[in-house]
């Protein structure tokens, strides 16, 4: 497998009037061609959409691209020219935003939402143009009648599918989807992933699923990456990782995963009797960590490989 | 049986759209029909449905928030219309909800202190300050908060998980008998949620509540135990012991909740996306029958003519299926 998308020590800060957040902080990350599952988990402020915006060059606004490359096939994303970018969003990446299906145009039909994308970016004739968006929207599992219809008369699964149909109609090698289905049932939010999943492979793309529920990954994607506070701390395959997470973050975001299949969910004794003042150069996790050592405050762990392929942030290993 | 503290009695609920030119047009939706269910001292009823199956509805009507079109709610025996002015001050105050989303279940112009206060000032008409100030530090506490951090802070200052406990300490506030959390912890950070559900489960046995718990999150109703009821299409169609249905469901719609309820394990369900019977659009496909016979791989002919009832079966439970699932 061939790299595709390398991430190479980014750092992104979002900056006010006063103070400022480092929101990525080093992160490196290699997203193969073809086929590639990743799902990206952190809690909310983990840095997970901003690593996403940053493969997209979207970050604006109050936020800075600090350090580091994205590199498309060896192409520098970050200073790509506009009219580059333009063919490179969505042809090459396309994304799927948080809450992306209230952002459906009222005034146009799910099937006119496709159309329009296909003729901007492939300058194709409307019949072409249609055809194609037709066979998308029946892929995601739209009927051709509701193909006409506007979004306020679709139900939110169906207008997520709409957005997916989007994100997949220019074939991209890389479709990030950030948290897709938060909105939906549980029902048709598993339905959903589970099509997304058959498209991405029939396809042939690589797929990056952001989410902050760990128990929606198994069966959805291969890989794992697990973010903490802008960093990366835990990486490997999803198997391993859930049958036995190393970084006591992962272990703890396992143990109080709510599934149906566990006897006893245990309560991640997330405070610490450690004071929150104290200067921290080390870990950002160090604080809550019930196995913090006093390496981990003045030492910042870096991602090493450890037992056969899976890489870990932490000191313990 | 003892007298149950609140009890809904063969509720409906209808809601009436006009369309069309001069509005001339009428569709009746119906969110609740004929639904009853009891809340003992102390039990703990958890609620489960996807969205638009009544749920949110059924706990309105309860708390006093919405009226049914049919049937009624009673409190400690008594059919809450017909409450004197005094005694409906004590469902209210007996009777304490806690909302989905805690961003905008708080006023955001008061201070979070004074959210708590309101209740224990206006339910329990407490004047004096020192009473009301202790109290409400208490309560703070109470639910794994650090007063001096808390203090003085107005909701956009605190994290969803924050207003969620602050939240549940102003329901808690005027002592209430029966406490209903709509969805608490659905908007809340996963690694968040099963704190905010010990929380619920500590503060029911320490204050001896009942406790009325909505979620569409089979995985949230095995941690909160008790008893079970499953609804659809604004019908309860499963009820019992929670952790029985869990392990045995045996209505259809039950099953296909529990099989698709979050797992660990690696692999993951070899399921087929296009296998899975979503709820077809513009819901009301089955005019007469059972509601969910559309979706159901064991409907029969029966299932699209006779609406099935809630039947007892195996002991306690109560099923609303022609075909019950009996052994998996």
């Amino acid at each position: 497998m061939s790299k595709l998308l390398e991430i190479t020590n980014l750092s992104v800060k979002y900056f006010t009037a006063k103070k400022s957040i480092t929101a990525l902080n080093s992160v490196s990350l290699t997203i193969p061609s073809n086929k590639y599952t990743l799902g990206l988990v952190g809690e909310s402020g983990s840095g997970k959409t901003t690593l996403a915006l940053s493969i997209m060059n979207l970050i604006e606004g109050s936020g800075r691209v600090i350090a580091g490359r994205v590199e498309y096939n060896g192409e520098d994303v970050l200073s790509m020219p506009p009219k580059r970018l333009l063919s490179y969003r969505w042809r090459e990446v396309s994304m799927v935003f948080q809450s992306a299906m209230n952002s459906l145009s009222p005034v146009k039909t799910a099937l006119s939402h496709i159309e329009e994308v296909i003729r901007v970016h492939e300058h194709v004739p409307r019949p072409i143009a249609r055809e194609r968006g037709l066979a998308l929207l029946e892929e995601v599992g739209l009927d051709r009648e509701q193909t006409n219809l506007y979004p306020h008369e679709l139900s939110g699964g169906m207008k997520q599918r709409v957005v997916i149909a989007m994100a997949l109609a220019l074939c991209p090698k890389i479709l990030i989807a950030d948290e897709p289905t938060s909105a939906l049932d549980v029902v048709t939010q598993k339905k959903i992933l589970l099509i997304l999943k058959e498209n991405v492979l029939k396809m042939g793309l690589s797929l990056i699923f952001i989410t902050h529920e760990i128990t929606l990954l198994p069966g959805i994607v291969e890989n794992i990456v697990v973010m903490y506070s802008g960093e990366i701390v835990e990486m490997g395959s999803l198997r391993d990782v859930f049958s036995s997470p190393l970084h006591p973050y992962t272990q703890n975001l396992i143990k109080s995963a709510l599934t149906i299949d566990k006897n006893s969910i245990i309560d991640p004794n997330y405070r610490n009797e450690q004071p929150n003042n104290v200067a921290n150069v080390g870990c950002k996790y160090a604080r809550f960590c019930r196995f913090a050592l006093s390496r981990c405050w003045q030492e910042k762990p870096c991602l090493r490989v450890v037992n056969g392929g899976r890489l870990v942030a932490c000191h313990l290993y | 049986m003892s007298l149950p503290i609140l009890l809904g009695e063969r509720l409906s609920v209808e809601f009436i759209n006009y369309k069309g030119l001069f509005q001339r047009k009428k569709t009746t939706i119906t969110a609740l029909k004929n639904v009853s269910l009891r809340i003992g001292r102390s039990d703990t009823v958890v609620v489960v449905g996807e969205s638009g199956s009544g749920k949110t509805t059924l706990a309105k009507c309860l708390a006093g928030l919405m009226d049914p079109t049919q049937g009624y709610v009673s409190y400690m025996g008594k059919d809450i219309r017909r409450l004197s002015g005094k005694e409906f001050f004590e469902y209210r105050a007996g009777v304490q909800m806690v909302f989905q989303d805690p961003f905008s279940s708080l006023n955001p112009r008061w201070d979070v202190f004074t959210s708590v206060a309101a209740p224990i000032k206006y339910l329990r008409k407490e004047i004096n300050q020192d009473i009301i100030r202790k109290k409400v530090s208490e309560l703070i506490t109470e639910v794994g908060l650090d007063l001096n951090e808390i203090q003085g802070k107005l909701p956009h200052q605190l994290s969803g998980g924050q207003l969620q406990r602050i939240s549940i300490a102003r329901a808690l506030a005027s002592d209430p008998k029966v406490l209903i959390a709509d969805e608490p912890v659905t908007m809340l950070d996963a690694s968040k949620r099963i704190s905010v559900l010990n929380l619920l489960l500590d503060l029911q046995r320490e204050h001896s509540m009942s406790l009325l718990f909505v979620t569409h999150d089979l995985a949230a109703a095995k941690v909160m135990g008790g008893k079970i009821v499953v609804m659809y299409h604004g019908r309860i169609i499963e009820s019992g012991d929670t952790l029985q249905i869990i392990a045995k469901p045996m209505h259809p719609y039950t099953r296909l909740l529990v099989d698709l309820a979050p797992r660990l394990e690696a692999g993951g369900s070899a399921r087929n996306g296009h296998d899975i019977p979503e709820r077809p659009y513009k819901g009301d496909a089955v005019k007469s029958g059972c509601s969910f016979a559309n979706r159901c791989k064991f409907a029969t002919d029966i299932c699209y003519k006779i609406e099935p009832s809630l039947e007892v079966n195996l002991g306690s439970r109560l099923v609303a299926c022609h075909n019950p699932l009996t052994t998996s």
